[in-house]
């Protein structure tokens, strides 16, 4: 990708920052890295680009960052999500619930992580497994979530410094 | 479960709750990425877990080589003290064990780190360990309240605009990693 090039964080962020991404471009080829394995064409199934951009939409919510809420609520729509959907992450992201099962257990998960991951059981982890997502599907959606939080804070420090 | 070991400088093991992959049921890709990710990867719960996941763990290993270990920008050991107190703060015994035992080792101020791994964030520090404590700390909450005045602070202490990226972005870093290594499973004494 040619430095010009808009990449993620800069959508989140309008582009603050860019000398001090400039200076850094293995980082921030690594972040644009891990978006694409986590949210592009080849992540893995077994959990759907939907719930993908649903679960990062709560997070967003969570963290106070509107630009990224929005960012993700516009690829949950793209990705096939319902308004019921939409509905069900937003007002997981206000009451840390909602949703069909699946969706609910994700983002259950999610503010878990975000908010007390040193309170996380192996409990937690099964009732993920409960509501049918599969082992590869627990890591995967975990390091998504985990992203997340990495992602938005780089976009806070873009954001701050580059103000 | 273990009891809870407290925050310590002691070497523990991680003991994963979801089933790691076996070695030898790997690709010769997956080995592959295990081998980019950590000298210890391949006998290592925490990366034999997470390969489930090739693609993201290859690339997030890719963004933590970039912001650990480059050659340029902030000294490794104001790294691995943001690294350390965002653990701290997240609770991470386990990250706060690794990054606080490589702080001692390149910056070699053991009473500073064993005053914030026994008290935390509030414990006295020199002056640039303080702004990057509280920077740190700031950036760890949600909504992360990292603002103006942390970036002053650390100005005034020396650092540059670009260091203090670097540190923000060790900082972010940890926030990914915690949450994995607290919710995917837990640390043991070493037997």
């Amino acid at each position: 990708m040619s430095e010009h090039t808009p990449d993620t964080i800069d959508r989140l962020t309008g582009g603050k920052g860019a000398d001090l991404k400039a200076a850094r471009g293995t980082v921030w080829a690594g972040l644009e890295a891990s978006h694409q394995a986590l949210f592009g064409p080849d992540a893995i199934a077994d959990i759907t680009p939907a719930e993908r951009a649903l679960v990062a939409l709560a997070v967003s919510v969570w963290h106070a960052d509107e630009p990224a809420a929005s960012f993700y609520a516009t690829a949950a729509l793209d990705a096939g999500a319902t308004d019921t959907d939409l509905a069900a992450a937003r007002a997981a992201a206000r009451a840390g619930q909602g949703g069909a099962e699946r969706l609910a257990a994700l983002l259950a998960h999610a503010h878990l992580l975000t908010f007390a991951p040193a309170e996380a059981s192996p409990a937690a982890l099964q009732s993920l497994r409960d509501a049918g997502i599969s082992e590869d599907g627990i890591i995967s959606a975990s390091q998504l979530i985990a992203y997340v939080a990495h992602q938005l804070r780089a976009a806070h420090v873009l954001r701050l410094i580059g103000a | 479960m273990s009891d809870k070991i407290p925050f310590t400088f002691e070497e523990l093991v991680w003991k994963s709750w979801s089933h790691p992959a076996r070695l030898e049921d790997c690709t010769p890709a997956q080995i592959a990425v295990l081998e980019e990710s950590d000298p210890s990867a391949k006998t290592n719960e925490y990366y034999l877990t997470l390969i489930r996941d090739e693609q993201a763990l290859k690339a997030r290993s890719q963004l933590y080589n970039a912001i650990m270990y480059p050659r340029e920008g902030a000294r490794r050991a104001d790294r691995e003290f943001a690294a350390t107190a965002e653990s701290r703060v997240n609770g991470c015994v386990f990250c706060a064990s690794v990054h606080a035992r490589l702080f001692v080792t390149f910056g070699k101020d053991r009473p500073s780190m064993a005053a914030l791994l026994d008290e935390g964030i509030g414990a006295e520090l020199p002056p640039k360990l303080r702004a990057i404590a509280d920077f740190a700390a700031a950036l760890a909450a949600v909504p992360p309240a990292a603002g103006p005045e942390h970036v002053a602070a650390l100005r005034e202490v020396g650092y540059s605009d670009a260091e203090i990226g670097d540190i923000g972005n060790a900082v972010a870093m940890f926030a990914w990693a915690n949450r994995l290594m607290l919710t995917l499973g837990e640390p043991e004494r070493k037997a």
